[in-house]
């Protein structure tokens, strides 16, 4: 390693190398690692980016990313072959790259993988490229290309288990990599690695970090029965979130902007703001880091911003969730009622440390609501 | 003749197929095609319409705010809510974060590659320690043998910028660009929570109240952001519309079809009000820039004789029909339908609204640039509107701190009757619209008329092309390997295809059979 790192000062390099510790959750005695994983290869690892049934919101999600920032993930961590909203080659230019990397970096690229893919009608209903005239669908894509990857990414809760167009699997057949909703048997059935990134869209922490952790580990991270990382994943919305002391005290916002359940800082003359979870909170049954990690360099997050959870990284994500503005049947107003089965089924069995922690207490000692329903 | 294909046609949303035929180096005829597709009016089919709000955003990632406030605006009509100043501020502080952060991204990131031999900065002679940082940067990267995903490209044409310093520059406001875009970003969650996918604008208003420090934590982010766009963003399309890109305009590069329509944004009075918005609704029709109509959402007709339906054409969304047809005969090659505007095409989109609000200050750069449209014309009108609504948010800033403890929200219960909305606004890059049927509390029919579907959609019944279609056509092609011009036109219409694509038959199970050729 010389004055410089693929463009970089030494000092600016450390600085990424930094950020990347910080999003991991590893503190910066790290940093030297990271640096080694990221500087050891001996040139920027190849990365696929192919898009199926998307929104293009996870790749939009990503551009926010910032420590390190999309600049240097694209041009100075890693080598964006094909990144369909960014890259300079259109047409068959752009889809020979694709070939071409599947072909000479065989186990060494990673592919991120967004949006559903569909089998209905032949994969017809999401197609790339064309081969002999004929539409290359993302069925075939997904195989082809995950096949020779080192380690897929399923960036996204469509990418994951289907999202959105799996609300619509009657008539296109959208599933997720490897999941299909909450069960398994998704439109990859190869063997590479598929470390599941949901979200609609997810937090660029929570791609980047992934990414990270692989290069300096060469392998996919811990994760839940869901496949995705605890390090992100491990804890309910609800076990941390700002209002759960409302919950607790059974003070609920009823009416959107309702300043008599808004705290004065938020611009109320309530005591605190109120929990939202009459008007369909989500939070409860939703595993992700949001009220610690927050969105867009820490501005604000949805409950932060008065609005719910929708539970966007959930498999069950939309149709196993709606109506979206109705209060979850698994809570009732004393408590969350579930049972330590469920959390177990969710989080994989090393699990009930961090998430349950607090769940599983309330749930021994009595508070949350068992069998009986509303008490 | 020579066929060319572009299939996927990237550095836009979505995706989308183009294919032009070539006669002595110009474009003689195009198709424009979405190969995406997943039924986003039948999944919210028998759903809670609020919900709607929040999954129709999802349409597209890229403008999921117009779409949130496309249906937000729906529901609230159909709900019968009267929202509060203070929701209808914040509503537009939202809508308008995202506009910042859109079009810079669009002009750099999207479109800007098609203008640039980014390989010039390789040259670079000059001292500016800024520009050297991006020379080495570039000049590393070629080192490393890795310059992905810079390259593989066209090969650079005749209008391509080859001068080093102009290169660099605008290499170095690429890399600016994407820094700066996150302001507009953050700013949207401030008042919306997160971005991409806001999550507080609700039937009625918003959920989230004005305070003090929050018009001070967004206004320091903004007026930031604001500093860059008009001193480098708008600048630099200024600079190279009337200068190096000039020859691409004055060759007519992607002229189109002459008549214009929005449905005019941001509204400064009642919410959904499409007769007092910041940006005007109106229609132009041939160019006729002297007689500017009031747009009659009545006169929208929806044609599908070129499109996978078997449904009547010409029916008004309101009563829409989507009875898919994948192998209908007769020369259908699209699946998204021909919105039609009193029967004709229309563009939708900056340089429609910009015609449509004649601005002094825009007239006199059309006048720069000469007064017709063209690619450099549409990204020149997207750089000034950008200049209006810099203007404009700070207007909305005092109106809100001014009334600092006003209310946000109509906050109705969910109507168990038969009911229907309308919630039309323009979008970053066209006109959007939804409309609503609900009963019993539940979705009876959802039908989006989305804004690339203005631009993008096939030719209408009587054989005319549709807008990008027809914008196309007459291009330069010399090289049929490197269809630059295509690509740019295309591109200076900012497509989002997700959005295009994701209309459904919804009542029956029907499975769809297709085939995007
Ligand atoms: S229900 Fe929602 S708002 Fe209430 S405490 Fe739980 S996560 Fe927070």
């Amino acid at each position: 390693m010389g004055e410089s790192f693929k463009g970089l000062s030494r000092r600016d390099f450390l600085k990424v190398c930094g950020a990347t510790a910080t999003i991991l959750g590893l503190s910066q005695s790290y940093v030297p690692q990271i640096a080694q994983a990221i500087e050891g290869a001996a040139a920027k690892p190849p990365v696929l980016w192919l898009q199926g049934q998307n929104c293009t919101g996870c790749s939009v999600s990503a551009l926010n990313s910032n420590h390190p920032s999309i600049a240097e993930i694209v041009l100075d961590i890693l080598s964006f072959r094909y990144q369909p909203n960014i890259m300079a080659a259109s047409g068959d230019q752009a889809i020979q790259v694709i070939k071409d990397t599947i072909k000479n970096e065989k186990g060494k690229y990673v592919l991120i993988w967004e949006g559903a893919v569909p089998d209905k009608e032949d994969g017809l209903f999401a197609a790339f490229g064309e081969e002999n005239g004929k539409p290359m669908t993302c069925d075939k894509w997904v195989t082809e290309a995950a096949d020779s990857a080192a380690v897929v990414i399923a960036m996204g809760t469509c990418a994951a288990f289907g999202g959105i167009p799996r609300a619509n699997q009657a008539v296109t057949g959208a599933k997720g990599l490897l999941f299909d909703g909450t069960a398994k048997g998704g439109a990859y059935k190869g063997t590479t690695p598929v470390v599941n990134v949901p979200g609609c869209p997810p937090n660029p922490d929570w791609l980047i970090g992934t990414v990270v952790y692989y290069l300096m580990n060469k392998k996919a991270p811990d994760v839940d029965n869901y496949g995705r990382p605890k390090m992100f994943y491990g804890q309910t919305i609800h076990d941390n979130c700002e209002r759960r002391a409302a919950f607790e005290a059974g003070l609920y916002l009823e009416t959107w902007g309702d300043p008599a359940a808004i705290a004065p800082a938020e611009g109320g003359t309530a005591t605190q703001n109120y929990c939202l979870v009459k008007k369909g909170c989500k939070g409860p049954i939703t595993y992700s880091d949001c009220p610690i990690r927050r969105w867009n360099s820490r501005t604000s997050w949805p409950i932060g911003a008065h609005g719910i959870c929708i539970g966007c990284t959930q498999p069950e994500f939309y149709a196993g969730l709606a109506p979206l503005y109705e209060k979850v049947p698994e809570v009732n107003l004393f408590g969350i009622q579930t049972t330590a089965d469920n959390i177990a089924k969710v989080l994989g069995v090393a699990v009930a440390i961090g998430l349950g922690a607090h769940l599983v207490g309330n749930f021994a000692t009595g508070r949350v609501g068992g069998k009986g329903g509303d008490k | 003749m020579a066929k060319v294909v572009i299939d996927p046609v990237t550095r836009i949303e979505g995706h989308l197929k183009i294919e032009v035929e070539v006669e002595n180096g110009v474009v003689k005829d195009a198709w424009s095609s979405g190969t995406m597709y997943r039924g986003f009016e039948q999944l919210i089919q028998g759903k809670d319409p609020r919900d709607a709000i929040r999954i129709t955003q999802r349409v597209c990632g890229v403008c999921n705010t117009i779409h949130g406030m496309s249906s937000v605006f729906a529901v609230d009509d159909a709900f019968g809510v009267t929202v509060p100043d203070n929701g209808r501020i914040i509503r537009n502080l939202i809508f308008a974060s995202d506009w910042l952060a859109d079009h810079p991204l669009h002009f750099y990131h999207l479109a800007a590659l098609d203008y640039i031999d980014i390989m010039a900065v390789a040259s670079y002679a000059g001292n500016d320690p800024a520009l050297l940082k991006v020379k080495d940067k570039i000049v590393s990267l070629v080192k490393a043998n890795d310059t992905y995903p810079l390259t593989p490209r066209y090969e650079p044409d005749a209008f391509v910028i080859k001068d080093p310093e102009v290169v660099t520059t605008a290499v170095s406001h690429y890399l600016q660009a994407l820094e700066m875009r996150k302001l507009g970003h953050e700013m949207l969650a401030l008042w919306g929570g997160r971005a991409p996918f806001y999550q507080n604008v609700v039937v009625g208003g918003v959920g989230i109240r004005p305070t003090v420090e929050r018009i001070a934590e967004f206004t320091w982010r903004f007026e930031q952001l604001a500093d860059w766009l008009e001193n480098t963003y708008v600048a630099d399309v200024v600079a190279l519309g009337t200068g190096p890109l000039k020859p691409i305009h004055d060759l007519k590069v992607g002229l189109g079809v002459s008549n214009f329509l929005g449905y005019g944004a941001f509204d400064e009075k009642k919410s959904g009000d499409i007769k007092n918005r910041f940006f005007r609704s109106g229609t132009i029709e041939n160019l006729d820039l002297k007689n500017i109509k009031d747009m009659d959402p009545s006169k929208i007709t929806e044609d599908v004789k070129y499109s996978y339906y078997k449904s009547a054409s010409g029916l008004k969304p309101a009563v829409g029909k989507t009875d898919p047809d994948p192998k209908k005969a007769g020369g259908a090659y699209s699946f998204i339908k021909s919105p039609r505007y009193d029967g004709k095409p229309h563009e939708g989109g900056p340089l429609a609204r910009m015609l449509m609000q004649q601005d002094p200050g825009f007239m006199e750069l059309a006048g720069k640039i000469g007064v017709w449209p063209s690619a450099v014309a549409r990204h020149a009108a997207r750089a000034y509107e950008t200049k209006m609504l810099i203007g404009q948010i700070r207007v909305w800033l005092d109106q809100l701190a001014k009334n600092i403890n006003g209310e946000v929200c109509d906050d109705k219960a969910l109507p168990m009757d038969a009911r229907e909305g309308m919630g039309i606004t323009d979008a970053p890059r066209s006109a959007n619209g939804h409309w609503v049927s609900i009963d019993k509390g539940k979705v009876t029919n959802y039908q989006i008329v989305n804004a690339s579907g203005w631009n993008f959609g096939p030719r209408y019944d009587k054989g005319v092309r549709g807008p990008v279609e027809e914008a196309i056509v007459g291009a330069p092609v010399p090289d049929p390997t490197n269809p630059t011009n295509v690509v740019r036109v295309v591109r200076s219409f900012d497509p989002c295809l997700a959005c295009s694509v994701h209309i459904i038959e919804p009542t029956t199970n029907e499975i769809l059979k297709f085939k995007v050729t």
